[in-house]
């Protein structure tokens, strides 16, 4: 069973994955929730991801660019920019960081 | 796209959603497009088609609306909103469009008729307490979306409730406009009235283009065409005083005024049928 994330620890990790996701690959809203779900984040409201697109493309984290889709009319593909990618290695440093620290103690309990 | 193109779009997207996911859908359009006067169109329009795209994808691969957005849509679109800067522009359009049209309204008598006064005072004073109802009118459509629709469920007393609010609210704009007298009084007469007139004219052309007002606006712009016609033929020598004063000339004119109402009517019909059959 997946634990429930709460929603202000989601917000800080969730902007890190979703660079990490579209660093590999740009891709659109519902390509992006579908690889949430595939990396085990299928619990989260994916109406959480729009405000945050919004948030990185204001951050320059990302630039939004109309492209054809696969199926159907043109979709908004979010590409990762230099700002993002610096951003998205210091998520990962953060993250190892921190995630060194809490496995100790979880160790140690 | 432009903000036009993506509406039309969402529109004709829109009839592809199942009839739960078209209701949860078509509630956060409302709420959005309601909440969002203040922030800029092209950007709201193109998070809701966005969020429509990914939710018909959603609902091919078997997943609902609310299982794939999420069960507060509302905090959803609240954290979007506040991601958004403010937009002069939406604003400005929303706030001319109320009273530029509600003071085309009001000086409708005084264009065509040059000795009726126009009260600036009250015009002023009546259109700050529409803006101020309107805007608390988005404020509480946008509340009973997610909000009161639970609380009063039962639809004639909905209704009741709202008419009632209506009234109470339309109450005082009568109240101002009937009693509130203010030293303010222009009359628009001879060619000073003329030069007004093609001002005000101008004004209204440049802001509806500004605004982006093509289609919808031609009724309003064509009528206001024929007013100014009217007017300048009230406020001139000999046409005037034939039209104002005699009995055959009012007579011209009622007519006449008639006639514009009547194709101002019919412009529009035309307009919104063809709006429709393209599905916008």
């Amino acid at each position: 069973m997946q634990p429930n994330i709460s929603s202000q620890m989601l917000k800080g990790i969730l902007q890190g994955v979703m660079l990490m996701i579209l660093a590999k690959q740009p891709d659109y809203g519902y390509g992006i929730s579908t690889q949430l779900n595939q990396y085990g984040l299928d619990n989260i409201p994916k109406g959480t991801i729009y405000p945050l697109l919004t948030a990185m493309e204001k951050r320059n984290y990302l630039v939004g660019k109309m492209q054809p889709s696969e199926n159907g009319p043109d979709r908004k593909y979010y590409h990762v920019t230099q700002a993002g990618q610096v951003a998205r290695q210091e998520f990962v440093q953060e993250w190892q960081f921190l995630a060194q620290i809490v496995n100790k103690l979880i160790e140690e309990r | 796209m432009n903000v036009n193109d993506m509406i039309q779009s969402n529109n004709f997207l829109r009839e592809k959603l199942n009839q739960n996911n078209k209701r949860y859908y078509e509630n956060l359009l409302m709420y959005v497009r309601l909440s969002s006067w203040h922030h800029d169109e092209q950007a709201i329009e193109s998070y809701l088609l966005s969020v429509l795209q990914d939710i018909l994808d959603a609902q091919n691969d078997g997943q609902s609306a609310e299982k794939y957005f999420g069960k507060d849509p509302k905090r959803l679109a609240d954290e979007y909103l506040q991601q958004l800067p403010n937009s002069g522009r939406t604003a400005i359009k929303m706030i001319g469009t109320i009273v530029l049209g509600y003071i085309l309204f009001s000086m409708l008598p005084a264009l065509v008729i040059p000795t009726k006064g126009i009260d600036f005072g009250t015009l002023i004073f009546s259109s700050l307490y529409m803006l101020l109802v309107i805007w608390f009118g988005f404020k509480y459509l946008a509340g009973t979306i997610y909000g009161m629709r639970q609380v009063i469920n039962n639809r004639i007393l909905n209704f009741a409730l709202m008419w009632l609010a209506s009234c109470l609210l339309v109450l005082p704009l009568m109240l101002i406009i009937l009693f509130v007298k203010t030293p303010l009084i222009i009359k628009l007469t001879g060619w000073i009235g003329i030069i007004i007139i093609l001002l005000l004219m101008a004004i209204l052309i440049i802001y509806s283009h500004f605004a982006g007002y093509k289609k919808m606006g031609r009724p309003v712009i064509l009528f206001s065409l024929e007013l100014t016609l009217l007017g300048i033929l009230t406020r001139l020598p000999v046409v005037g005083s034939y039209l104002t004063e005699t009995k055959p000339g009012k007579n011209i004119l009622a007519g006449l005024l008639a006639i514009f109402l009547v194709i101002f009517w019919i412009v529009t019909v035309v307009i919104i049928k063809s709006s429709e059959n393209k599905g916008e």
